[in-house]
C-alpha cells in the first residue's frame, strides 16, 4: 500500500510538471514592444521607428529598439 | 508474486505518465500552429546569398546607393560609411556637422546628389549637409515630427502633429521655405495619438508616391508628393486593426501594453512595396516562419499583393533592417551586411 501512495504521488509531480511545460508551450508567441516607461534607457534608444513613448505637451517621440531577436 | 505487484504498478504508472506528457506534447504543438485565416505564394527557392561585409559598428539603416556606391548610417550620427554595390570595399567618411547632443539619437539619413540629409527627431530639424564641401546647414523646425521621407533636392514628408487635436498628420516641408506647413486632408482626426496608427514611410522614386505602412493594423496608404491620397491597400493579413490602449504617465504618453505587431519593417524599389509581416499564413510551417522573415511584395501602382518570400537567419539572427536597391536585397544583421539576390517576383 506504501508503495501504491509512493508511485501515486510520484505520478502526480510528473503530471504537474507535464502540466506546466505544455501550459508554458502553448502561450502564443509575442512579439511585445518595450513601454518606454517601463525600461531603461538603454532599452529605448531613439534609433528604431517604433514608437513607444512620446513628451505629451511638445510631441516629442521616443523610439524602441527592434523587439525581434 | 505479492511482491511483484507494487513493482508492476509502478511501471504501469510511469509508462501512463510519460504517454500523457506525449499526448500533451503534441497537443501543445497543433495548438501553436495557430491558424490566422490567410495564405501566401512563397517563392519556393531560398534567396542566393551573395557576400557580406561586416562594419566596425552596428548598421541603423541603409541610406541607399549612388553612382556605383552603398551608404550606411551607424549608430555614429558623425560618420557615413561606404561600400561597393558589391560590399567589396569599405570607406568611413567622418562628417564635420557641429556636436550637438541632440542629435545623437535619432537620426535618419538620406542621399541625394551631393547632399546628405540628416533628419534629426530630437532637434527637431534636418541637417543639410554637403558632402564635396564637408558645409552643413542646419534647418531648425518649431515641431517634433516622428517619421520622415526625402522626395527631391530639399523635400520632405513627415508625419508629425496636427496643431490643435494632436492628431497625426504628414506634412510637406520644403527646406527654402521651411516655415510654411502644408498639411494633408486625409488623415483623421479624432484625438488618438500616434502609437495606432504608428508605421514607416517610404518613398518610391519609380511611381513618385510616398507610401506608409502600418505597424498594428493592416494595410498601407500611397499618397503623391502633393500629399493627395492615391490609394489605399489591403495587406493580406485578416487583422483589420490591433486594440493599443494609450496611458499617460507624468507628461508623457506611452502604450498601456505591448502592442502585437502586424506587419514591421519594410522598403520599396521600382514599384513595389517590400513588407515585412510578423503574421504566419495558414499555408506556412511554423518552424520556416520561426526561422525566416518573411517579406510580402506589393505592387505600388494598385497594392495588390504579389508574392512572398523568406529571408533567412544570418549566423543564428534574425534581420534588423532590410533594403532593396536594382534587383538585389541587403540585410542587415548587427554589425553585418548581407547581399541577397532578389528572384523576380
Amino acid at each position: 500500500m506504501k508503495k501504491v501512495k509512493l508511485s501515486l504521488a510520484a505520478l502526480t509531480l510528473v503530471l504537474a510538471i507535464a502540466g506546466t511545460t505544455t501550459a508554458n508551450a502553448t502561450k502564443s508567441p509575442a512579439v511585445p514592444v518595450p513601454l518606454c516607461s517601463q525600461v531603461s534607457s538603454d532599452q529605448c534608444p531613439d534609433v528604431y521607428p517604433i514608437e513607444c513613448c512620446e513628451d505629451d505637451a511638445t510631441g516629442q517621440p521616443v523610439f524602441s529598439r527592434s523587439p525581434i531577436q | 508474486m505479492r511482491n511483484k505487484r507494487p513493482v508492476v504498478l509502478l511501471i504501469t504508472l510511469f509508462l501512463t505518465s510519460f504517454a500523457i506528457i506525449g499526448a500533451l506534447a503534441f497537443l501543445s504543438r497543433n495548438i501553436t500552429d495557430k491558424k490566422n485565416g490567410f495564405t501566401r505564394r512563397l517563392i519556393p527557392s531560398t534567396l542566393p546569398f551573395r557576400k557580406q561585409v561586416t562594419f566596425p559598428v552596428t548598421i541603423n539603416n541603409i541610406i541607399g546607393s549612388q553612382a556605383g556606391k552603398l551608404y550606411f548610417q551607424g549608430s555614429n550620427p558623425y560618420v557615413l560609411y561606404t561600400t561597393t554595390l558589391s560590399l567589396d570595399s569599405l570607406k568611413e567618411t567622418p562628417l564635420s556637422v557641429p556636436p550637438d547632443k541632440k542629435i545623437r539619437s535619432g537620426i535618419h539619413m538620406f542621399l541625394r546628389g551631393n547632399h546628405l540629409y540628416i533628419a534629426c527627431r530630437n532637434l527637431p530639424g534636418i541637417i543639410d549637409y554637403d558632402l564635396d564641401s564637408g558645409k552643413s546647414n542646419i534647418h531648425t523646425l518649431s515641431y517634433f515630427y516622428s517619421k520622415e521621407t526625402n522626395f527631391l533636392k530639399d523635400q520632405f514628408i513627415l508625419r508629425a502633429k496636427d496643431r490643435k487635436t494632436k492628431d497625426p498628420v504628414f506634412i510637406k516641408l520644403n527646406l527654402n521655405t521651411d516655415t510654411i506647413r502644408e498639411e494633408d486632408h486625409f488623415s483623421t482626426k479624432n484625438g488618438s495619438s500616434n502609437f495606432p496608427t504608428d508605421g514607416i514611410l517610404n518613398y518610391d522614386a519609380t511611381t513618385h508616391l510616398a507610401c506608409y505602412s502600418y505597424f498594428y493594423q493592416n494595410g498601407f496608404i500611397c499618397m503623391d508628393t502633393n500629399l493627395n491620397i492615391q490609394f489605399k491597400a489591403r495587406t493580406i493579413d485578416t487583422i483589420t486593426k490591433r486594440e493599443i490602449k494609450v496611458a499617460h504617465i507624468g507628461t508623457s504618453l506611452t502604450m498601456k501594453q505591448p502592442p502585437q505587431l502586424v506587419n514591421r519593417i519594410s522598403s520599396v524599389w521600382a514599384g513595389k512595396l517590400y513588407l515585412e509581416s510578423m503574421l504566419k499564413a495558414d499555408n506556412e510551417l511554423p518552424s520556416d516562419f520561426a526561422e525566416n522573415t518573411v517579406i510580402d511584395a506589393y505592387s505600388l501602382t494598385n497594392g495588390n499583393y504579389i508574392a512572398s518570400f523568406y529571408i533567412p537567419r544570418y549566423k543564428g539572427n534574425k534581420l534588423y533592417q532590410f533594403s532593396v536597391i536594382d534587383n538585389k536585397l541587403y540585410a542587415v544583421y548587427g554589425k553585418t551586411v548581407v547581399v541577397y539576390d532578389l528572384p523576380p517576383i
